[in-house]
């Protein structure tokens, strides 16, 4: 295994938490906001 | 109504763009010390790269170019919004939609004078880069000035544009660069590698592919803008 | 029919996700020369695709309305111009992690990174255009306009940056991809899809409710 990138798995998780709670919020909020009977913005 | 006028005299696109040029360079020249400031603000924007970079005469060099787009483009924010401030001011866009002038040409006259003002600041602003950042013109004076007009430009056909938009919101400070900057990078990549080469040399021969982007950009941008203008000042 | 499409594409969209993890982070085997870092890439490559394409959608919307004032055309734009900025983030931000994580630096002069960059930034600004305008058939016709230009301007940005950029391209890791690495990613970029449409059906909800409500609102004076 060389030149292998040894570990790494930091970055992978961190990667994964940060797209997922971004997409999650989003899809939070945006389900949220579809259910509501329409107010303004 | 407004463009069954326009196509009924086609000539009138002509002077219709005349008209429009002459009337902005006249109101730039009658606040030609707002002109003198904008320009000073150029040199100021420089020197202020420079003293963020440091002393280092190398650093200099290598960024000249970069710097002397930058500062044309700094600056352009402030010509660009003052060029429809006038008519934000007045209203004036609304009395244009009751008089039949076509957008074409509105568009076409402001465009064209926003971009002799920021090649003349260009073209000032180069001896001043040579002096300051110690590099060399090394390229001919004929593409030196190809260079210079065609990013001049590149940044006033999406620039006329926003700024008509920008000058009818609020915010408009803000907006008009916000717009603008994402839609130049590629002009700015071009104008600074055909103005490094300019400085530095061409060993290979790289010009003619950033002119040919900078002349794509253009081709593109300028009837782009110019089919969609009138949707911008229409209501 | 709509209802079942309600119902079962968040299911399909959230199992087709998880699967995709799974055999992101376990099944599939590190990579020859990347170790694990590499499989950032089974997020990274779905959301920039997903953000691509939901920038073409807003474009294509906004070109569609400037021909004919359709307001599902525009709350579409408005709809798929806010995912792809959502998604385009997401991806730019994973993609400099990898980056790091592989090179050692947060960021080249990619032209896909660089690209990708620009639509976002500039899908920003077309989204604070939109706020700040209040009027809807203003708010729809400029921003369509905006939309327009940043569309026209990506072949452009391709190859200034493919050409700044210099001979120095970043390889790609498809190179050393064995079959079930390319499934895996596969399996991703059809959940990130089957996500997006779910999210754009209800962010186009949101944009067309609002739209029908200001349009049914009786026309404010205009101050002379």
């Amino acid at each position: 295994m060389d030149g292998t990138i040894v570990g790494g798995w930091g970055y992978v998780i961190a990667s994964y938490a940060i797209a997922w709670s971004l997409l999650g919020l989003y899809g939070l909020s945006v389900w949220r906001r579809s259910r509501l009977p329409p107010t303004d913005k | 109504m407004t463009s069954s006028f326009a196509e009924r005299r086609p000539a009138s696109l002509v002077a219709g763009v005349r008209a429009v040029i002459n009337k902005d360079l006249l109101l730039e020249w009658r606040s030609r010390a707002r002109v003198n400031a904008t320009i000073f603000f150029a040199f100021l924007t420089l020197l202020l790269f420079l003293f963020a970079v440091g002393p280092d005469t190398h650093i200099m060099a290598q960024s000249a170019a970069g710097y002397l787009w930058l500062a044309v483009l700094l600056s352009s924010v402030l010509s660009l919004g003052e060029s429809f401030r006038m008519e934000a001011e007045n209203a004036a866009l609304e009395g244009l939609r009751l008089l039949p002038v076509d957008p074409k040409a509105m568009f076409l006259g402001k465009a064209i004078a926003n971009t002799l003002f920021l090649f003349l600041l260009a073209v000032i602003l180069v001896p001043v880069t040579v002096a300051m950042c110690g590099v060399e013109v090394q390229g001919s004076l004929m593409h030196g000035v190809a260079i210079l007009f065609l990013g001049a430009a590149a940044i006033s056909a999406p620039g006329t544009l926003y700024a008509a938009i920008a000058s009818q919101v609020r915010a408009r400070d803000v907006l008009l660069p916000l717009l603008l900057f994402p839609v130049l990078i590629p002009a700015i990549i071009g104008a600074v590698k055909a103005t490094k080469l300019l400085f530095a040399g061409d060993p290979m021969g790289d010009l003619g592919r950033w002119t040919a982007l900078l002349i794509f950009f253009n081709a593109t941008y300028w009837l782009l803008c110019l089919l969609l203008f009138g949707r911008v000042v229409e209501e | 029919m709509k209802r079942a499409i309600d119902f079962g594409l968040p299911l399909l969209a959230i199992a087709g996700i998880v699967v995709g993890e799974i055999m992101g982070l376990w099944i599939a085997p590190a990579e020859r020369h990347m170790g694990d870092v590499y499989r950032i890439i089974y997020v990274h490559v779905p959301a920039a695709w997903v953000a691509l394409l939901s920038f073409l959608i807003a474009a294509a919307a906004s070109f569609t309305f400037l021909f004919k004032t359709s307001w599902a055309a525009d709350a579409l734009a408005e709809a798929a111009g806010e995912l792809g900025v959502l998604f385009g983030t997401v991806a730019y931000i994973l993609g400099a992690i990898w980056g790091k994580g592989t090179w050692g630096v947060w960021w080249t002069p990619d032209p896909k990174l660089t690209a990708m960059a620009i639509l976002v930034f500039g899908f920003a600004g077309y989204i604070a255009l939109r706020n700040l305008t209040e009027e809807p058939e203003r708010r729809a016709a400029w921003s369509a306009v905006v939309a327009i230009i940043l569309a026209a301007g990506i072949p452009i940005v391709w190859f200034a940056v493919r050409w700044w950029g210099g001979l120095h391209q970043n390889q790609s890791t498809r190179d050393s991809m064995n079959a079930f690495m390319g499934a895996t990613l596969g399996i991703n970029v059809l959940a990130f899809t089957l996500l997006f449409v779910w999210f754009l059906r209800m962010r186009y909800r949101v944009a067309k409710a609002k739209i029908d409500e200001e349009l049914s609102e009786p026309p404010e004076q205009e101050l002379a």
